[in-house]
C-alpha cells in the first residue's frame, strides 16, 4: 500500500511536468532563449561537461540476484596534489547506480545501459534506480572526517580541496551507447540544495571489477565415494529452527576419522568430519530412541538461505548453511577435514541427495549417505558407515559431578572450558566462558555459540548464595548445548529448580563456583577461574534496616565550616537528583572532625536519613539516634572522603561504607542546548512551542542547520515527564528528511516541560538524535 | 479505509490533470464539481519567487472531493511549461488558511515548484507559511505565503 501511494504521490508530482520527458533535456546554452511570455526570460542553466569518468563494478552486493552495484565517479579537469586530492575549480558527481543484473558477476557496460531514478525506498535496489546521497563518518587517528557516498554532487572553490557536497536524493541519469563503442552519460539530478544539475560526458566505459571475491562453498575438485567413518556422535538440538510448535527435532550427527577428537561437542584434532542433521519427531529421545530408522531427504533450502516453515518437518536432512565457514557457525549437512583443529581447503556443502539410518536397537547404526555438494557440477559424497554406538556429549560413562578447574559438568559428563574472561558490566563483576579455543577477549566469547556466563554485583562477591532465595543482583546466562539459560535472577528463577554460587574476586582474579539444577532436571556444575587487570568493585555499601546496596554515589557540600556528607544507593550525577533516589542518608559534622577518629552520633551536628518512596525523612536533632562513625577527609584531594558509620536512628539501622571521590554538591548540571545529528553537535538558536491540533503540538527547534527540527507530540506530554514513542502515535520527531517513530521501526523518549518562560527538552531516539535544551522559546498557545 | 479512499480520489486527480495537459485548448465547461477544471490564458497576475517578481499566463485548476490543486506558469497553457508551481489542498480545508507548519504535507497542503534551475518535488516539506484556496463558482481564489525548505519565499495571490 505504502508503494502505491508513492507511486500516486510520483504521478502527481509529474503532473507538473506531465507534458514533459520524463528525462529533463540537458540544456544546451548556445542555443537561443528559450520561449516566454512577455515580461518574462527563463533562466538558462549551466550545465557541467565532466572530461573524465572511472567506473567501479561491486557487483550483486544485496545479494538479491535483481540488480548490480556500479559506481561512476565523473570529474572536472583539475589539478592533484600530493597525496590525490583534487584542487579546484572543479565540479565531482559519484553515481551509485543499481544497474542490470549480470548472472556472470563481471563487468559489461552493455547492462549499464538505461535510465536511472531515485529508488522507490532504501531497501529497493530494483535495476533503473540510484542510490540516494548520504555522509559518512570516518574515525582516522586524531581526526574524524565526513564524506559523502551514495550519489553526489560536489564543487571545489578555486584553490580548495574542500568539496562542496549536494546529496542528491531525485532527478534521472541517462547511460546511452553512441554506437561507436562510446557512451553518453547525462541527466539531470536535485538533492537537498534543490539545484537542478545539469551534466553530461561521453567517453569509453573502462571499468574496474571489484566484485567481491567468493569463498566458494565447495572445494571439492573429485567425487567422494565409498567414504567410511570409525566414529561418531550424536547430540540433541531440540527445536533450531525456532517452529515453537514441537513437531519436529533436530538431531546433529557427526561422523569421523579415527584421528578426530570426539572428546566435545565439536570434532577437533585432525582427520575427515561429515557432519549430517536429521529431523525427527518431537518426541523423539535421544537417549533412549537414538535416531529413527528411516531414509532422510535433503529438504529444500531456499536461494537466501532461509527454509520454509513447510519444510521443517520430521524424516528430512538438512542442507549445508552457505557462506558460513568457523567451525562454531557451521550449520546443516557439511564434509570438511580438520588439521589441529583447523578447517583445511578440503571441505563442501552438502545440497542435495538422503540419509539412510538403520538403528539396530541396541545402539549401533549403520549410516548410509548418498549426497551432492552444491557446486554448478556437483560432486558425490557417498559411503556408509557403521558404528557400535554414537557417543552422546552429556552423557558418556565419566560418572563426575564436579568439574576441574575451568570446566564444566552436565549430567556427569564433563567439558572444559577453553577461554574465560573477566569483566565489569557497570559495578557488576562478570565472568564468562566458553569451550572454544583463543577467544581474545570478554566481548568476543559472545560471539560464540555456547557460552556460560555468571555476573555479581559486588555485595555477592565473596559469599556463598541460594539463587533461589538471594535478593542481590546476579544474573546467569548459558548457551551450553543441554543447559540453555536464558536469564536466572533474583526475579526470574524459573529455568532452574535450585541453585548456589561462590563468586570470589580479589586482587584482579576471579574464582566461580556454580551448581545448579535446572528445569528440566539436569544437573550443571561449573567452575571458572580467570585473571584479569583492570576490574573495579565497587566496595561502598549503603545498609538501612539490614537491607545491603552498593552505595553509588556520594556529594560533598562545605558551608559555614561544616562539611555535609550526602550518599546514596543511586548512580546519580547531580545533587539535586537526590530527590528523586530511593533512599539517601547524610552526615553533618564540623571540618574539623573529618580526621578519621571515631565519633559519637552526639558528637557533630546531625546524621539522618530520606526514604524518599515511603516519604520518611529522620533527622538525629529530631529524633533518637546512637552509634559511632569515622570520617577521613583527604588533605590532598577536596573531594576524596572515607567514612564507616554503624548508627541507629529513630529504630532504624543504617550502615554506611564509604571510600572514593565525592561530587560537589554545589555542582549545577549544565544543560548544553543543541541537537547531536549522526554524533556531530548543532547549536540551537531558537525554539517555538505551537499547537498543530486540537489535542497536538509542535516543538519547532531551530539550529544552525538549514532545515528545521520538529518534535510532534500530544499536548498532555508536555508534562516534564519522560515519554516513549510507544506510547502515541502522535509522538515522532522529524529532521534531515526523516520520521523517527514508532510506525518507522524506531524506538525514542521525549521529555518536554515547561516552567514560565522556560522550555525544558532531553530527547532521544537512540540512534543517531539526541536533543538538549533549557531556554526561553515562543509559542502561540 | 479512509487512506484507500484518498489514493482513490488521487488517482482520480492525477488523471483529471493529466488529461488537461493533453488537451490544452480545452475551455472550462464542467458544472460538476466533482471535476472542476479552468484554463485561462492571459496576465493574470503575478508571483514572487527567491525576491523576484514572475508574470502568470496560465492558470489550471482542477478539483474533486478530495483535493484542489492549481498551477501557475509563466508560459502560456499549451507551451513547454518549464516553469510552473503548484498548489494545492484538500478540498476539506478550502476556504481556510492552512499553516503549513501545523498542517500534513502531502495531506492537508501540496506544493511543487521548478524553473530550469532548481527542483522543489512534493517530497521537500516547507518551512513555513500559509496557503489559502477557496472554489468560486468557476473561479477560484489563492493566496500562498510560503518559506521553501531552503529559506527562499514564495508568495501567489489570485482573486
Amino acid at each position: 500500500m505504502k508503494s502505491l501511494f508513492h507511486l500516486l504521490l510520483a504521478a502527481v508530482a509529474f503532473l507538473a511536468v506531465s507534458c514533459q520527458d520524463p528525462l529533463p533535456p540537458v540544456i544546451d546554452n548556445t542555443e537561443s532563449e528559450p520561449e516566454s511570455g512577455p515580461g518574462f526570460v527563463e533562466a538558462v542553466p549551466d550545465t557541467v561537461t565532466f572530461t573524465n569518468a572511472d567506473f567501479i563494478y561491486y557487483g550483486d552486493i544485496a545479494g538479491e540476484s535483481s540488480s548490480d552495484d556500479w559506481v561512476v565517479k565523473l570529474y572536472t579537469d583539475m589539478e592533484i596534489d600530493e597525496l590525490g586530492n583534487p584542487v579546484g575549480p572543479g565540479a565531482v558527481t559519484q553515481l551509485q547506480l543499481n544497474a542490470k543484473w549480470n548472472e556472470s558477476q563481471t563487468s559489461d557496460p552493455k547492462n549499464l545501459k538505461g535510465v536511472y531514478r531515485e529508488m522507490m525506498n532504501s531497501g529497493n535496489f530494483a535495476p533503473g534506480t540510484f542510490v540516494s546521497g548520504y555522509m559518512v563518518t570516518l574515525d582516522l587517528p586524531g581526526q574524524t572526517i565526513q564524506m559523502a557516498d551514495g550519489t553526489f554532487f560536489a564543487s571545489l572553490e578555486e584553490g580548495s580541496k574542500e568539496m562542496d557536497y549536494d546529496l542528491i536524493d531525485e532527478g534521472a541519469v541517462s547511460v546511452q551507447p553512441n554506437g561507436d563503442g562510446t557512451y553518453n552519460i547525462e541527466g539531470v539530478l536535485v538533492g537537498k540544495k534543490y539545484t537542478k544539475r545539469y551534466f553530461k560526458w561521453t567517453g569509453d566505459i573502462q571499468p574496474r571489477d571489484a566484485v567481491p571475491e567468493e569463498t566458494p562453498n565447495s572445494t571439492l575438485k573429485e567425487d567422494l565415494t565409498g567414504l567410511s567413518f570409525v566414529q561418531g556422535q550424536l547430540q540433541d538440538k531440540g527445536d533450531y529452527f525456532y517452529r515453537m510448535d514441537e513437531t519436529y527435532r533436530c538431531l546433529l550427527i557427526y561422523l569421523a576419522d579415527e584421528t578426530v577428537d570426539m572428546t566435545s561437542s565439536r570434532p577437533a584434532g585432525d582427520g575427515a568430519v561429515l557432519r549430517l542433521e536429521v529431523l525427527v519427531p518431537w518426541e523423539t529421545d535421544i537417549t533412549k530412541d537414538g535416531i529413527p530408522s528411516g531414509t532422510y531427504p535433503m529438504t529444500v533450502r531456499n536461494p537466501d538461505t532461509s527454509i520454509d516453515k513447510d519444510n521443517i518437518v520430521p524424516g528430512v536432512a538438512v542442507p549445508g548453511l552457505p557462506n558460513v565457514f568457523a567451525a562454531w557457525k557451521v550449520s546443516g549437512a557439511w564434509y570438511y577435514e580438520l588439521e589441529a583443529g583447523e578447517w583445511t581447503q578440503t571441505y563442501a556443502r552438502i545440497d542435495k541427495g538422503e540419509i539412510t539410518v538403520e538403528n539396530h536397537g541396541d545402539g549401533s547404526y549403520t549410516i548410509s549417505y548418498d549426497l551432492l555438494d552444491c557446486q554448478t557440477v556437483p560432486r558425490k559424497i557417498q559411503g556408509s558407515t557403521t558404528l557400535a554406538e554414537l557417543t552422546i556429549p552429556g552423557r558418556p560413562n565419566q560418572d563426575k559431578t564436579q568439574p576441574d578447574v575451568n570446566s564444566y559438568v552436565l549430567d556427569k559428563s564433563e567439558t572444559p572450558f577453553a577461554s574465560v574472561h573477566i569483566s565489569n558490566l557497570g559495578e557488576y563483576i562478570c565472568i564468562a566462558a566458553t569451550s572454544v579455543e583463543g577467544v581474545a577477549s570478554f566481548d568476543a566469547i559472545f560471539d560464540q555459540d555456547e557460552y556460560f556466563y555468571v555476573a555479581i554485583s559486588p555485595l555477592l562477591n565473596g559469599k556463598e548464595f541460594d539463587l533461589m532465595t538471594e535478593q542481590d543482583l546476579y544474573t546467569v546466562m548459558s548457551t551450553l548445548d543441554g543447559a540453555y539459560l536464558e536469564s536466572v535472577a533474583p526475579a526470574m528463577k524459573e529455568e532452574i529448580t535450585a541453585g548456589k554460587c561462590l563468586f570470589e574476586y580479589k586482587d584482579g582474579k576471579a574464582q566461580v563456583r556454580i551448581d545448579l539444577t535446572l528445569a528440566d532436571g539436569s544437573q550443571l556444575a561449573a567452575r571458572m577461574e580467570a585473571q584479569e587487570q583492570g576490574i573495579v568493585v565497587n566496595e561502598n555499601i549503603f545498609a538501612i534496616a539490614g537491607d545491603e546496596k552498593p552505595l553509588r554515589t556520594a556529594f560533598y557540600l562545605k558551608e559555614d565550616g561544616l562539611t555535609t556528607l550526602y550518599l546514596t544507593p543511586a548512580g546519580i550525577e547531580y545533587f539535586e537528583d537526590i530527590s528523586i533516589t530511593t533512599y539517601y542518608a547524610y552526615v553533618i559534622l564540623d571540618d574539623t572532625q573529618c580526621n578519621g577518629r571515631t565519633l559519637d552520633v552526639s558528637d557533630i551536628v546531625a546524621v539522618g536519613y530520606g526514604d524518599n518512596f515511603n516519604e520518611i525523612y529522620v533527622d538525629s536533632r529530631e529524633v533518637e539516634a546512637e552509634g559511632t562513625l569515622k570520617v577521613a577527609a583527604d588533605p590532598a584531594d577536596v573531594a576524596h572522603y572515607q567514612l564507616s558509620a554503624d548508627i541507629t536512628i529513630g529504630g532504624t539501622t543504617l550502615k554506611l561504607r564509604y571510600d572514593g571521590n565525592a561530587i560537589d554538591a554545589g555542582e549545577k548540571e549544565v544543560v548544553k542546548n543543541e541537537v547531536i545529528y549522526s554524533g556531530k553537535p548543532y547549536g540551537i538558536t531558537s525554539v517555538a512551542l505551537n499547537q498543530a491540533s486540537e489535542s497536538t503540538c509542535t516543538v519547532m527547534i531551530y539550529t544552525e542547520r538549514e532545515d528545521v527540527l520538529k518534535i510532534h507530540l500530544p499536548a498532555d506530554f508536555i508534562d516534564g515527564n519522560a515519554h516513549g514513542f510507544s506510547q502515541s502515535s502522535d509522538l515522532y520527531i522529524e529532521y534531515g528528511g526523516k520520521v523517527y517513530s514508532k510506525a518507522k521501526g524506531y524506538s525514542g523518549t521525549v521529555t518536554v516541560g515547561r516552567d514560565g518562560d522556560t522550555l525544558r527538552i532531553d530527547a532521544t531516539n537512540y540512534d543517531n538524535l539526541k536533543i538538549t535544551y533549557e531556554g526561553t522559546y515562543e509559542t502561540n498557545i | 479505509m479512509r487512506q484507500i479512499y484518498k489514493l482513490f480520489a488521487m488517482a482520480v486527480l492525477v488523471l483529471t490533470v493529466v488529461s488537461a495537459c493533453q488537451k490544452p485548448e480545452t475551455p472550462p465547461v464542467s458544472d460538476d464539481p466533482q471535476d472542476d477544471q479552468q484554463t485561462v490564458e492571459q496576465l493574470l497576475g503575478t508571483y514572487k519567487y527567491d525576491g523576484k517578481e514572475y508574470p502568470v499566463y496560465s492558470l489550471a485548476v482542477s478539483a474533486d472531493e478530495s483535493q484542489i490543486i492549481v498551477k501557475i506558469s509563466p508560459f502560456k497553457e499549451g507551451e513547454n511549461q518549464t516553469t510552473y508551481a503548484v498548489v494545492g489542498i484538500n478540498t476539506a480545508l478550502q476556504g481556510t488558511v492552512i499553516d503549513v507548519e501545523k498542517a500534513w504535507h502531502n495531506d492537508d497542503y501540496y506544493f511543487i515548484y521548478e524553473d530550469p534551475l532548481v527542483y522543489y518535488s512534493q517530497y521537500r516539506q516547507l518551512q513555513s507559511g500559509t496557503i489559502m484556496i477557496k472554489a468560486v463558482g468557476k473561479s477560484v481564489k489563492v493566496k500562498a505565503d510560503l518559506i521553501l525548505p531552503d529559506g527562499k519565499k514564495f508568495a501567489f495571490e489570485y482573486k
